[in-house]
């Protein structure tokens, strides 16, 4: 904690070799959740500039109420909503109620290739992208980022117990549609 | 399906209520725990930091900006407020004063421009070098 204060400060002072430690440490933490929700690479480099140009701009405002990482995180999550959100096509991905945006989710994959440990991880990978884009994120920020519940309620705004219950709901899905796919393959 | 595939499908469905997770559970969380395919291009702190050096060089130009309105400013209420109070008899000797010395106040306020002017141009290559 004290080695960020002193890389605050010097960012705050102006120190732009800090800045760049500061985005070398947490750029995969912030490409992890706006890739998550924006699939166009261009979008996806410039919406992390912006996220890390906040960054720069509210740091000196910075005071330790939460780590930096969970800050850093809510700023990427609410620039990656707020880019859905003015972006009409996609604004129907933002609907929270729906765990899946496609209903639809079609088995492309030959039904033979379905036993094979790595594709059936592509698979989950696909579904993972289907998923609405709270839940994405929830998933993201639980499993590969390793924040806890409460951690993710300040990042997303969400209560403690709908991030809990988000996080069973998209795993339980998960399971049951790749439950559904191994029993087709059973079938076939 | 062969029964060794069969074998598997049946460990990957197996929900033994022992508390361990199952095949799938284990897959599922293999799968939520691997990096994503999409990256950042490797010139992109380099193109952070130039935003910033931008922004921070525009800033302190706004603020050089601001500080010399300020000055013409407080030049010229300092000005009105010595016609308005100070008497005017006083103002004529200063102006006899300036008159008198005119060379000497005409070199003055071109050696300042000239340094000014030599301060801007030693430092423009700089400037071309933060954009």
């Amino acid at each position: 904690m004290d080695l960020e204060k002193l890389l605050i400060k010097q960012i705050s002072d102006g120190n732009t070799h800090a800045f760049r430690l500061l985005i070398k440490q947490y750029e995969k933490l912030v490409v992890h959740i706006a890739g998550r929700m924006i699939h166009n690479k261009e979008d996806l480099e410039d919406l992390c500039q912006d996220v890390f140009m906040k960054v720069y701009e509210k740091l000196p405002g910075f005071r330790f109420d939460s780590k930096l990482s969970t800050w850093i995180a809510a700023i990427s999550y609410r620039t990656a909503i707020n880019h859905l959100r003015k972006h009409k096509n996609q604004t129907s991905e933002l609907n929270d109620s729906s765990l899946f945006t496609d209903d639809a989710l079609i088995i492309q994959e030959n039904p033979e290739d379905l036993m094979n440990k790595e594709t059936l991880k592509k698979y989950i990978h696909k579904m993972i992208e289907k998923l609405s884009p709270v839940y994405r994120t929830v998933l993201t920020l639980y499993h590969l980022e390793e924040f806890n519940y409460k951690e993710i309620g300040e990042i997303t705004g969400l209560p403690e117990g709908t991030v809990k219950n988000y996080l069973f709901r998209a795993r339980k899905l998960l399971k049951e549609k790749l439950k559904f796919i191994l029993k087709e393959r059973e079938l076939a | 399906m062969n029964n060794t595939d069969k074998h598997h499908y049946m460990e990957f469905q197996s929900d033994d209520f022992s508390g361990k997770p199952s095949l799938l559970d284990e897959l599922i969380d293999e799968t939520l725990k691997e990096e994503p395919s999409y990256s950042l291009p490797d010139a992109f702190t380099d193109k952070i930091i130039r935003k910033v050096d931008k922004k921070v060089f525009l800033q302190k130009k706004i603020y050089e900006l601001l500080f010399y309105a300020a000055s013409i400013i407080v030049i010229l209420a300092i000005a009105g407020i010595l016609m308005y109070f100070v008497d005017p008899e006083f103002l004529k000797s200063i102006l006899d004063f300036l008159i008198v010395y005119k060379w000497f106040v005409i070199i003055g306020l071109i050696s300042f421009s000239g340094i000014q002017t030599a301060d801007y141009l030693l430092l423009k290559p700089y400037e071309k070098l933060i954009f």
